[in-house]
């Protein structure tokens, strides 16, 4: 028995890898939608930048007090910026072209520590070549950074009139100089409070490079699953078109009066569509991973698993569909409008989770809404085979029925 | 001789108890090596006898062994004696011959060089060996058939089923198909021919049923079935298509004394008079067909042969 299922299934893979305008509209087609869209929105869908990418910008720093120099020191131990100290000059070409990798220049002034502790206003220059998110990564850390050194200073002042008013500086022979001293303490060790004991300390973890704020799917996130769930369809439902045609030009009659089984004849040649399939499905993924960086999630084992089961659900629709009509032209019709309505409310060409609560449970009265489920799970949400789970045996359980519908209505003749 | 296939009271109704019956208690036997065609029209149940002698369909009633082996009990064995050549060109036009050949031999449980010179065999016979890594797509009508007898050979059958296998296809095809059929008997294989052309029955046959409406209503060799209808010659007048008086013509023609029956078969211009009495009526039908307004094109005078037993038993032409 399995070896003719076996030619059976062969035969069927053979005539399809000849037939041209099938493989196009099955495998082209999906490749150059993945394209088009993976053009259209720029690819990966909420990229995070590498944590590991480091921003250059330069400092001309044209004044010698401590301040400037503590200015300086906090932007050099700022973890995602190389500082480079430069002159004027330079800071001002480094920023004059985007071939020099700079992202920002700061300039400080000769008396920004003088003006800077004295509480006057003091202008500091910081350029970029262009506004972009990094510039702004730059621009914050200086406001940061000048920030820290204001409330130090700040926090030193109260230390000092405090101590003044306390009557610490009054023995003093020089007054005003002690409590000069006692301030310039007071704002190192301010500054040293930040870096060795911050108020506020935010620990900040990227949980999985494809996870979006909310989870829910975006970009090709969801439209290269989305269209693998579509075609995969589209794929086995032809399949069972041809099952039809077979019966038409009376290739099935005659496979009927060979010395077999009926029930091996119909497993051949469902077992042909699932191979075609999952082969289908596995130049998909590759393709869309190798050609357009499409990225399948963190667990290939949930997906070898998942793949498969999605697959078999849509050979076993084929058969069902294949069944219930009775001519190719009727399946070919009613094809169209099951795919679509399958891709549509099952979540192939817009997220579920942005449609009504009552379509999303319409939509989950379909398995193409299970199957989506699960790929996104893998997909966007980063998940292993544990969490899809629950989508395979939902999955199984609409295989089986459409399964037993197929073969209980299969006409062979 | 031993019987291959013994068909006895087969009956088949669709959609029973209320569905038409397709065939009515049919009874026949077709011997080792003999060549037994079923002729009849189209919608006779021809089809219907062949499929349930294929076991593609359950007879509704009686019995068929083939080779000893009873059609609904054991199909498997029935299958492994039997070679059938549908109707269809039940075949994969993107594949070539050799390989549409290599599947269905492996569908017969066929393999290795076994396969590969049963392969080579029925190229052979099909006399495509030439064409045999070509695209069947690419054939001729007549090239597909000879392909589809071929396929029903692969398994080297006791007894091969035709179904119409001459259907929509050129002379040449034609005669190659009838002369390979003719060189299989030769072999001692047994054949079941389906046809609506009695030529094609007439020129293969050892033994002739006619089927019409279900029904087996004689069988025999040709000289048997001749006997039936004894000595009436077939008139065969071919008209002008614009004859504007064709109903009076009939009724003319019907009247004349020694006329046994009169048909016409407007599609081809045919009007068929049988009679035992040729020479003495044929002017009187010249005249009348003159006086009725029916120009005359050609006429042919045939023996009796396996029209006139069909005309005879039916009181229609074989094409109607």
């Amino acid at each position: 028995m399995i070896t003719k299922a076996l030619t059976i299934a062969l035969a069927y893979l053979q005539t399809i890898t000849r037939n041209r305008s099938f493989l196009f509209q099955m495998i082209v087609i999906p490749l150059l939608l993945t394209f088009i869209i993976g053009q259209a929105i720029g690819g990966g869908a909420d990229e995070l930048p590498d944590p590991n990418t480091k921003w250059r910008m330069v400092i001309a720093n044209e004044d010698t007090g401590s301040l400037a120099t503590q200015l300086v020191e906090y932007l050099q131990s700022t973890p995602r910026l190389e500082v480079q100290l430069v002159d004027r000059a330079a800071a001002n070409a480094a920023v004059a072209s985007a071939d020099t990798g700079v992202i920002g220049a700061l300039i400080i002034p000769a008396d920004f520590s003088t003006k800077f502790a004295s509480d006057q206003a003091v202008t500091l220059d910081y350029a970029s070549f262009v506004a972009s998110v990094e510039s702004q990564y730059l621009e914050q850390s200086v406001d940061t950074a000048l920030g820290q050194l204001s409330h130090s200073l700040n926090a030193a002042d109260v230390s000092a009139d405090v101590a003044d008013e306390l009557g610490l500086f009054a023995t003093s022979d020089n007054p005003t100089t002690a409590q000069q001293t006692y301030r310039d303490d007071a704002v190192e060790r301010a500054l040293t409070a930040w870096e060795t004991n911050p108020p506020v300390v935010v620990e900040a973890e990227q949980a999985s490079f494809q996870q979006s704020d909310d989870g829910v799917p975006r970009g090709l996130n969801q439209t290269s699953p989305g269209l693998l769930v579509m075609f995969a369809f589209f794929f086995t439902i032809g399949g069972g078109s041809s099952l039809i045609q077979e019966r038409t030009i009376g290739t099935l009659q005659r496979l009927m009066v060979m010395p077999m089984r009926k029930s091996t004849i119909l497993f051949g040649k469902l077992l042909g569509i699932y191979i075609g399939c999952l082969i289908q499905i596995g130049i998909l993924v590759l393709a869309g991973a190798f050609l357009f960086n499409v990225d399948w999630g963190n667990s290939p084992i949930a997906m070898l698993v998942f793949i498969p089961v999605f697959a078999l659900n849509a050979t076993s629709l084929s058969i069902m569909l294949a069944a219930l009509v009775q001519t190719d032209a009727q399946l070919n019709s009613v094809s169209t409008i099951v795919v679509m309505a399958l891709a549509a409310l099952g979540g192939a060409w817009w997220p579920i989770e942005i449609v009504p609560e009552w379509m999303q449970q319409l939509g989950h009265a379909l398995p193409s809404a299970w199957a989506m489920d699960g790929f996104n799970d893998i997909i966007t949400r980063g998940l292993g085979l544990e969490a899809v789970l629950f989508e395979i045996g939902v999955l199984m359980a609409f295989t089986v029925g459409f399964f037993i519908i197929g073969i209980w209505r299969f006409r062979y003749e | 001789m031993s019987p291959i296939v013994q068909v006895e009271h087969l009956g088949k109704q669709y959609n029973a108890p209320n569905g038409p019956m397709a065939v009515k208690d049919v009874s026949f036997e077709i011997q080792k090596g003999e060549i037994f065609s079923l002729l009849g029209p189209n919608g006779a149940g021809k089809t219907t006898t062949i499929s349930m002698l294929s076991c593609l369909l359950q007879p509704t009633s009686g019995t068929i062994l083939i080779d000893g082996h009873s059609v609904t009990k054991e199909p498997k064995q029935v299958k492994q004696v039997i070679g059938v050549v549908p109707q269809d060109i039940a075949l994969y036009p993107t594949m070539t011959a050799q390989e549409n050949l290599l599947f269905w031999g492996k569908m017969y449980g066929l393999s290795g060089k076994h396969l590969q010179d049963r392969i080579s065999k029925v190229l052979t016979i099909a006399d495509l060996a030439d064409r045999a890594n070509d695209k069947v797509e690419t054939f001729s009508g007549g090239m597909k058939r000879r392909i589809n007898i071929a396929v029903g050979l692969l398994h080297d059958p006791k007894v091969v089923y035709f179904d119409e296998p001459t259907v929509g296809i050129d002379p040449q095809s034609r005669r190659r198909i009838l002369d390979s059929i003719k060189q299989l008997n030769t072999h001692g294989i047994s054949v079941l021919y389906t046809t609506h052309y009695m030529e094609e029955a007439q020129e293969l046959s050892h033994k002739i049923g006619i089927i019409d409406h279900g029904e087996l209503i004689a069988v025999g060799s040709q000289e048997q079935l001749t006997q039936l209808v004894g000595q009436h010659d077939l008139v065969q007048f071919e008209i002008d298509p614009t004859a504007a008086n064709l109903d009076a013509t009939l009724s003319a023609l019907k009247v004349i004394n020694d006329v046994d029956q009169v048909t016409s078969s407007p599609e081809e211009n045919l009007i068929t008079v049988q009679t035992r009495n040729t020479n003495a009526i044929l002017p009187q039908l010249i005249s009348q067909m003159t006086e009725t307004g029916t120009p005359i094109k050609s006429l042919t005078i045939k023996a009796p042969n396996l029209e006139s037993v069909f005309l005879h038993l039916t009181g229609r032409a074989l094409r109607d």
